[in-house]
Parts: structure tokens; sequence; C-alpha cells
């Protein structure tokens, strides 16, 4: 027979309780590392969350330049000779229309197109060619410009834009074109400018960009969303094996049994977050030096809340369809509420308030406060509250977890 | 033994079934199947439960943050830093008092949305601290977690008559969205007050047209489709995902297999099941937008405008290509803890590349990965039918949506195994 | 109480033991007493309420009235169940462990429950499966499955084992192999209490069996004692396997009341002098009957009479024996 340390000393107890709790680990890691796709979607998960929303959220690095199409109506036309210095070449002439450089100052690429005498409206032309912005100089402009010199009560003198609005380049396009618009007015109109704007970025952020906050947030939401959900899995699918009940006759207590898994999750939970790390920082030049080792521990806390979380929601609902139909009901708002997904910025201010309910927001703004050194110090009451969340869901998950049947 | 007796205990020979029998027992076989699914989850008020609550939530979350109800248009949040001005008196009868500081903080509190709501929530940053230490506008500005601030310099009335040009700081948190909108209206704002100093105007204009103008709907219509979709194809794949593969783990198929039930049966058994749930799908999504943003406006007849009989293929077609989906990652996934990871990782992305949420066409990479997802077309073919009414774009995307849905259910019910033989 | 009365005698005691659901009554007032070493049978059919009494003793399932001591501990006191389930064993009907570890690996986990280990070595010999020991569970048959299982319930060499059902679907070789098994634990001087409704298996294995039918236990007893008291007399068995010569020889003993059996034999009551009368009859009308045999009741007969049912579970083993 095996010699074990006596099991009636306190230390002897100690060890026999940790290696209950490594057993719980390593047999779950066991069977997870070697259920094949489980392994597989757990880790490309993250990674397509991080990549999407990149993306999708601009982060990508966007050398390109914006094409500007641009039909010039407005030809001075006497006799045989077209004036070629007129309003409008001198507009054109600023956006770059001749030379590469300005145009790419500007971040343009122009492009000239001919539209005289086509049958269909601007706007189908557009849409059958896939153009999302069009400039057009309307003819009489270089006129009506001319005329506002020598006559102060002329009317403005309208550039044509035409736009589709679900590019969030035709923003910024008629932007640069409003611009170009406003010194030339200067410039034509002899007025001089007495007060001008100076754009600086906020001290800290400097070097920094919008991925550089999306990436922690991203952690986050994929351990939120994955720890649960596989917690959940593993609780029902153990209780439908009778693996629970096997395991409920044997003498590991319940809150043995619920730190083993939770281990298991926080492992899990810190590799998706050094995967995480990696994809954002090869993918979109992730700024690395913004991370703090505090945020290991939110981590580890975060990932014990959502895991005690699952555990509670275990206790209630018995069948696997619905935990996870639970699980994603919970799973799912939070996300988009806790402003890692999206900006906060953009929700009403009552959704604002909500978000505060969820577990994920406090662990986020934690995550995000951490990275600037002037924000550290807002940090630690949600760091507070997340290691609250974590002892208090694993805690209660532990007592409440039914391991009998009725 | 009498002779009656010898007479019941001859066995009995089966009759020849006629083709019309073989037909009603495979409709009874499929029928039974569907009818315990059917059963299974209404005994269990949890399941229903969230099976219903899921895309309400999906409604009830999206839908308040951008319908049309909620035209609490969030003020931006803009910090000034002002310096003492003393202005200018201006001489003259009578003479007149300049302050461009004030007249820059007013303009900008007073300018106003088109549905006359202030642009601008301002917020004043004091100059010094209770510690009488000079406070940087831009370390404030992150602390309070600000985007976007202005610093007007000290006397810039002076400054403007005397000194001209003068600086004003914006400092703006990069890549923000707020930001870029609050800056260009503050920048025009002061444009304007330059000409305005200048004694001059604007002479050269911008005129916008939205070339989709005509097509605008409200996003909260926008969206409705769209969660349809969404929540069919979350349903299908997820739940169809689910069962099978615990249903090959618990030795169910393998029992089936033994029965006259062919794969066939359990396929089609299975996609009513999931029409069936989809269908409860549309009327909770339908019913709950209806009396929660649209009845309260005034809006009474909403859910019968947007009511199309096109709805019904395009759902057909879309549980055939969610439950053939299901099917699919059934087979290759098998461990039913790895369904719902896989059946996240199918469904979640797609999602969001579909333009269910909100418009991709416009965005670049992803725009062209929407197009290869089936979900882009249901959406689209939902829209169409539902809220645009646009014949032509419906129909075309029903086609490509049946043929995505036929397709997949055909490789769904090929790769789909009963028993491992 | 029991406590104080026993000299460490008894493995377990249940007094008024009740378990209730709604309307239905699981488990139905029952009581016995079972001594330490022996191998105890719960014979019943399916649903009679055994695995709800076994899980109850076990500490997985909750009791609506009731005492049970197990081991000399009260299962209503928490202490004292957590130290039972140091010392005891279970192979529930559901068994089940991780899908993807091995048998051996399987082994290390449920041993690491326990501060008592068996080396795992010799649990792997003890149940044959030296050459499966690196195989996966999932990859496992059903019989397979079910060795482990056993092996898994001695990790931690408990003095009491529960064993639901555990030859329900097996093959008769794996089922003969359990119950050398099953033999040779009690010969270790450990107490088993089996739940089967197998009626070879409660005959062949028990000292001593409960026949237990919709929550009740209806008797208990040795399997001699009990087929004593309730299994009634012998009985002759003529086979035979022609539908004709059946109907003759149903004609011919007329008079002995012969009734068909589920095998197609014909079984008659036998009392004294009866087996002489059957055979001279028979053979006076040369019927081509295959063989004549006695048959002595069985604890099918035992449960038929106290419940009026039949116990209906027939195993293979009978035709192959």
């Amino acid at each position: 027979m095996k010699k074990i340390p006596d099991k009636k000393t306190f230390f002897g107890k100690i060890y026999l309780s940790l290696r209950r709790i490594f057993g719980i680990t390593s047999s779950t890691a066991t069977d997870w590392v070697r259920s094949g796709p489980a392994l597989f979607f757990t880790f490309i998960y993250p990674i397509v969350m991080i990549l999407l929303f990149g993306y999708i959220f601009g982060a990508a690095p966007d050398d390109s330049l914006y094409t500007l199409h641009y039909y010039n109506e407005d030809i001075y036309v006497v006799g045989d000779q077209s004036y070629s210095f007129n309003p409008a070449s001198q507009l054109l002439l600023e956006l770059g229309s001749q030379n590469e450089t300005i145009a790419k100052e500007l971040n343009l690429h122009i492009v000239e197109v001919n539209l005289t005498g086509s049958s269909i409206s601007y706007a189908e032309w557009m849409k059958n060619n896939d153009i999302p912005y069009l400039m057009v100089i309307p003819s009489g402009w270089s006129e009506a410009v001319n005329e506002s010199k020598v006559n102060t009560t002329a009317p403005i003198a309208n550039i044509n834009y035409y736009y589709d609005p679900s590019y969030t380049s035709s923003f910024e396009v008629r932007s640069i074109i409003d611009n170009v618009l406003q010194e030339m007015n200067l410039n034509e109109f002899g007025i001089s400018t007495t007060i001008l704007i100076e754009v600086e970025p906020t001290p800290s952020r400097e070097g920094l960009d919008y991925i550089d906050f999306y990436v922690p947030g991203m952690i986050m939401v994929t351990i939120s969303t994955s720890g649960m959900m596989g917690m959940v899995g593993i609780i029902t699918e153990q209780r439908q094996s009778g693996l629970l009940y096997k395991i409920s006759s044997s003498p590991i207590k319940k809150w043995e049994w619920a730190l083993g898994q939770q281990l298991w999750q926080v492992i899990m939970g810190i590799m998706v977050s050094i995967l995480t790390i990696l994809t954002g920082w090869i993918a979109f030049d992730f700024n690395l030096t913004t991370l703090h080792p505090l945020m290991i521990l939110v981590i580890i806390f975060g990932t014990m809340t959502f895991a005690g979380l699952a555990l509670i929601l275990g206790r209630f609902i018995k069948r696997p369809e619905a935990a996870m139909a639970a699980t994603m009901s919970i799973v799912f708002p939070q996300m988009f509420l806790s402003g890692a997904i999206f900006p906060a910025e953009i929700l009403p201010n009552y959704m604002q308030i909500i978000a505060k309910i969820f577990p994920l927001y406090y662990v986020s703004e934690a995550m995000r406060n951490m990275m600037l050194e002037s924000t550290f110090h807002k940090a630690w009451i949600p760091f507070g509250v997340t290691i609250a969340m974590g002892l208090v869901f694993f805690i209660l998950g532990s007592i409440i977890t039914n391991w009998r049947k009725e | 033994m009498t002779e009656e007796q010898k007479k019941t205990n001859s066995t009995k020979i089966p009759k020849e079934r006629p083709i019309l029998n073989e037909i009603g027992l495979t409709f009874r076989r499929i029928s039974a199947y569907t009818v315990a699914a059917f059963k299974d989850f209404s005994r269990s008020p949890m399941t229903i439960f969230f099976t219903v609550a899921y895309p309400i939530i999906l409604i009830l979350l999206f839908g308040a943050i951008f319908s049309e109800g909620n035209t609490s248009f969030n003020a931006y949040e803009l910090y000034i830093q002002s310096e003492k001005d003393d202005g200018f008196y201006l001489p003259g009868s009578p003479p007149q008092f300049l302050n461009f500081t004030d007249t820059i903080i007013t303009t900008l509190d007073e300018i106003e949305t088109n549905e006359s709501e202030p642009y601008f929530d301002l917020k004043p940053i004091p100059l010094k601290d209770e510690q009488n230490t000079t406070i940087d506008p831009g370390l404030y500005l992150e602390e309070m977690g600000g985007y976007i601030c202005l610093v007007i310099p000290n006397n810039l009335t002076q400054k403007m008559i005397f000194n001209a040009p003068v600086n004003l700081t914006i400092i703006v948190v990069e890549n923000s969205q707020s930001a870029s909108i609050a800056l260009s209206i503050i920048s025009n704002v002061i444009y304007n007050l330059n000409l305005a100093f200048n004694g001059s105007k604007m002479n050269l204009g911008l005129e916008t047209f939205d070339i989709y103008l005509e097509e605008q709907i409200d996003y909260f219509e926008f969206l409705i489709p769209g969660m349809i979709g969404v929540a069919i194809m979350n349903n299908a794949v997820i739940g169809t995902l689910n069962r099978y593969t615990y249903f090959h783990r618990l030795g169910f198929f393998r029992k089936l297999s033994s029965s006259p039930m062919r794969k066939g049966d359990v396929v089609a058994g299975e996609t009513i099941w999931q029409l069936i749930q989809g269908i409860i799908s549309i009327i909770a999504i339908i019913l709950i937008g209806w009396l929660v943003f649209k009845i309260p406006q005034g809006d009474f007849t909403w859910a019968f405008k947007i009511l199309d009989w096109k709805i019904i293929p395009i759902t057909i077609s879309a549980v055939m290509c969610f439950t053939g989906l299901g099917m699919i990652a059934a087979r290759l996934v098998r461990n039913p803890d790895a369904g719902t990871a896989a059946g996240n990782f199918l469904t979640f992305p797609m999602m969001f590349l579909s333009g269910a949420f909100f418009d991709v066409s416009g965005i670049p990479v992803i725009n062209i990965i929407s197009k290869m997802l089936p979900l882009t077309y249901m959406v689209d073919a939902y829209r169409a039918s539902m809220i645009t009414n646009n014949i032509s774009i419906a129909w075309t995307n029903i086609g490509i949506s049946l043929a995505f849905g036929i397709v997949i259910m055909i490789i769904g019910i090929i790769v789909t195994r009963l028993s491992e033989r | 109480m029991y406590l104080l009365n026993d000299n460490g005698e008894y493995a377990i005691v249940i007094e008024n033991l009740v378990k209730k659901y709604d309307d239905l009554l699981a488990v139905n007032n029952i009581s016995l007493k079972i001594k330490k070493g022996e191998i105890f049978a719960f014979l019943g059919p399916n649903g009679a309420g055994k695995t709800t009494t076994v899980e109850i003793l076990e500490g997985i399932r909750k009791k609506t009235s009731g005492k049970a001591f197990v081991l000399g501990m009260d299962i209503d006191k928490r202490r004292e169940l957590d130290q039972m389930k140091k010392i005891i064993g279970t192979l529930p009907q559901e068994f089940n462990t991780h899908l993807n570890l091995t048998v051996r690996e399987n082994l290390r986990f449920w041993s690491r429950m326990y501060a008592k280990n068996i080396p795992i070595d010799d649990l792997i010999a003890l149940v044959k499966l030296e050459d499966k020991a690196k195989v996966r569970y999932k990859n496992l048959s059903g019989g397979l499955k079910r060795r482990l299982g056993i092996a898994i319930s001695l990790v931690n060499d408990p003095e009491l084992i529960f064993l639901d059902e555990p030859t329900t679907g097996l093959d008769p070789r794996a089922r003969r192999e359990t119950w050398e098994v099953i033999e040779s634990l009690k010969e270790q001087g450990k107490t088993i209490f089996l739940t089967t409704h197998y009626m070879e298996e409660a005959q062949i294995l028990a000292d001593t069996v409960a026949i237990i039918h919709k929550g009740e236990i209806m008797d208990i007893g040795t399997p001699t004692q009990l087929i004593d008291r309730h299994g009634g007399k012998n009985r002759i068995i003529v086979r035979c396997n022609d539908q004709v010569v059946r109907d003759q020889i149903h004609e011919i003993l007329f008079e002995f009341g012969p009734m068909d059996n589920e095998d197609g034999d014909i079984a008659i009551s036998a009392k004294k002098g009866t087996l002489s009368k059957v055979v001279d009859s028979l053979d006076e009308k040369s019927v081509p009957y295959t063989d004549i045999i006695t048959q002595r009741p069985t604890l099918e007969d035992v449960f038929l009479a106290l419940t009026g049912e039949v116990l209906l579970a027939k195993t293979t083993v009978e035709e192959s024996s």
C-alpha cells in the first residue's frame, strides 16, 4: 500500500486536499486537450475575434489613399479655346489633380471622370460602378466664385458632393474637400487668418492606437465568453454522464472540485490572453509596453468570476441546451454593453448605467486603466471589484452546487 | 389444442404494402421525430424561456440603443480650459465690448442639431487644483475619460486683434469617432469666427447628396430582419449541433439506425423542428418590437406592414442551410463539449460579417467576406421583403439563399451517419 | 439505537427508509441489516427502488425519512457521511468516467480522490485490463468499461462496495468473470451490496437476498431459505421442439396440469412419485420428447409467488450452461 503522509496531521490534510484539486485540474485538462476539435475552436476563436473586430473598427493600418472621383462640368469655352485657369482648375490643383504629392498629403488619389452626355443620374452611375464618392464641379461654378469676388451679396458657390453613407470614409473625404474649400476661401478672397486650430493627441496616448485599447478588452470578452460557456458545458456534461455523481460519492469536497475546475479555466484564460496579444501584435502592431504585471491578476480573478457564475447557473439549469442558451443570454449583452467591442460612448446614458450590472464592465475597466500611467489610479476600484467578484462567485458557486440527486 | 386455437396461433404474414402506405409510414416516422423534439422542448420551461428570450434580448438591446424612439442624441462632451480674457472695448458710439473667449464658448454651448438638441455638453476644466498647481488639460482629459478638449489661451480677444494669428489647441483622443465629429464642428465654428472677425464670409460651399437617401430606413427597421436571421441561425446551428452530438453520444442514433427510421427521416424531422423554432423566434421578435418600440410611437400597424409571404421561402432556405451546417459541424466535432464552442465559432463571426447589425458594404475586406456567407443573403432577402419592398433584390437573394440551403443541406445529409457502419 | 447494541457486526443498518416523489413512493419503508463480510443482493425488476436505495446509502441522493447507518456512520450527519465516503467504493448503474483518459489515467485520477490507495497495477491485473491499460475510456467496449468501473470502485481498498447492476449488458463470459472478481472480494473480507434483476446472479453470488418490489421488501433470507419458503415444489420439465409433439404431450399428461413455459417446454409441478408416472405415460405412447429433467424452484418462482409478477430478466448464462 502506498505511503501517504498521515492524513490526520495538518500538513497531511493540506497535501491530500491539494492532491485532489490537482487531480481534478489535470484530468479536466487532459480530457480537454485530447478532445481535438474543442481545443482547436477554443484557440482559434480568440484569434478570429481580434482579427474580425480589429478590421471592423478600423484598427488596420490604413495607408491606403481615398480614391476621389471628380467630374468637372465647369469648362470655359470661348470660341475654340477652353480657359485653363479658373477657380475650378484652382480647386483641382489644390486637391492635387496635377501633383501626386499634394494629393497624397491630403490622403487622396484623384481620378477624373467624364460623364458628359450620360443619360443616367450621378447616383445611378455611382451605384452601377461601385463608386462611393463623387465630386462634381457644376457648370458656372467658377463664374459664381468670380462674381462673389466683386459682389459681396452674391450667393454661395457650391460644389456638389455625392456619397454613399454606408462608407465611413465618405465623411472623411468630405472633410478633406471642406478643408480645401475653406483654405481656398481664405486665399481667393484675401481673408487673413486670425485664429487657427492646432490639434494635439492626448499626452500619454502618444504612440498608442485604438488597437492598444482594444486588445485588453477583447481578451476579457473572449475569456468571459469561452470561460463561462466552457464551464457550463463541463458541468452539464458531467452531470449527464453520471461522472459528477460518482465524484460526489468520493471524499472530495465541493469547493475542491470547483477550485480544480476553475484552475483549468484560469490556465486556459492565460493561454487565450497570450494568444490574443500575439495576434494583435502581429496583425495590428499592438504596443506591448502597455502591458502591466497586475493584469495577470485581473485575468485570473476575471476568469474566476465567470467560472463561478457558470457554477451558479449550472445549479439552476440542468439541461445542456438551456444552460447554454442562458449563458449566451448573459454573455452576449455583456459583450456589447461593457464597451469592449465598441466604445461605450455610443450607448445611450441609461445603457451605460445598465452596463454596470455586468461583471465584464469592471474587468474591462480594470484592464483599460492599467494601461496608462495617467489612468492607473482609476484602475484600483474596478480591480478591487474584480477580485471580490472572483472570490464571491467562486465561494457562492461552490456552496450552492448541487451534487445530490433529488 | 382446439381448431380455433390452432388458427390464432398460426403466424401472420404481412400483406404487400402499396407505395402510398410507404409514404404514410415515412410521414409517420418524421412526425414522430418532430413531435418528440417538440415535447422535449416544451416540457422544459427553462429551455423555452431561453430559446425565446434570446432573440428578445437581442431586440431589446439593439433596439434600445438605436431605435427611432430613442432620440436622446448624446451630446458630445467637450472639455474646455480657458484662461482669463480681459476682452477689448471697440471704440465707437456706443463702444462695443468684445470678448471672443465668451463668444466661442457661448456659440459652442448654443449650437444645436437639426432636432434642436444641443451638440455639446460643455465641461469646464479649472486652471488650478486645490493645491494650487496648474492643471494640465491633456492629463485632465485622460483622467476624466474624455475624448476632446479645447484650450483657449489667455487674452484671446486682444491677441486676435493685435497679435494674429492665434492658436487654439484642441486635444483629441486618436481614433475616436466622436472626437472626429466634435472636432469638425468646432473647426467650423472657429473658421466662421475667423470669417466674421475679418468681416467676410464663406463663398465656397459644398452641397452633399446622399445617393441612398430614398432608400434610407431607420436603424430599428434595418435591424429587425438582421435579428430574425441571427436568431434562426443560432437556433439551427447550435441547436442541431448540440442535439446531434448528444444523440450520438447517448447512443440514441445507434438505436434509431436499427429501427426502420432512415437518415432522411431524421434529417427531415430535425429540419421541420428547426422551422418551427424559427417561426417562434420570428413571431417573438416582431411582437416584442411592435409592442415595445412601435406602438408607443403610435405606429399600430407596423407589424402588419412588415409581414410578407416571402418570409416563408426565406425562412425555409435559412433553416435548411443552418440545420445542414449544424449537421456538418456535428459530424466533424462529435464531442458535445466542443459542440457549443464550434457552434459559436461559426455563428458569432457570421453575425457581424453578414451585415445583420450594421451595414458592412463600406468596410474593406469585410465586405468581400460577407459575400461568401449565406446569412448575408438571407438577411438581405428579409430586409428587401419586409422593409424596403424591393422585389427584384428580394427574389435575387431568395434565389441565392435557396441555393445555399439546398447545397448545404445535401452535404449535411451525406455526411450524417446514424451508426458507425 | 443500533449503534449501541451493535458489536460492529453490521455493515449497513436501515430503519424505515422512505423516498417519496410527489405521488410516487420509490422506497417504501425499508428496514434491514447487512452483516459485514457478506454479499447482499437486492433482487427486483427495473423501477423497484433498488438504485434509489443504493444512492441514498452512498450519500448522493436525499431521503424523505428514516435512518441509515453505513459502517457505523449516520448518513444524516455531515461529518460522518464524509468519513463514510472514504471507506466505501461505488459502481453506479450509469457509470461513466473521463472519456479521453486512458484506463491507467482514469485509475490514477480516482486514486487521487482518496488518501488510501491500492497500487494501480494491482487493480489493472485484478480486472484483467493489462493489455488495455493505455486505451482511452471512450474506446473501450461496454464490458471493459464496466470492468474498469469495478477497478475504480476499489481504488481506496474500501470495506464496503456498492455495485449497482454490475453485469447488465455484459456477455455471458464477461458476466462470469465479473462474478469471479466479486467472489474474490468477499474472500478479502469486504462487504458487497449488490443490486440486480438477474435471478441467477443473486442466487449464485449472494449470501443474503432481499426481494424488492415497488419500493417494498417482500422478504429477506438466504437464497435457499427464500426458495424453501416461497419457491413451491420442484418441477418436471419435458423438453420437445415440435408443436405437434407438444400438443400430444399436453393431452397425455393432462391430469398433471401441464403448463407451457417461456422456453417452449412443458412444466409440471412435481409431487412424490410424479416423475415416474410422467415418464411411464410418455414412453407408453412412444412420444418423441427430447429430454425430461427435474428443476428446483428458483428465485424467479419466489418472486412470482411473492409479487404475482414475473421477474422476467433471463440471462444467456442458462443457455450456455
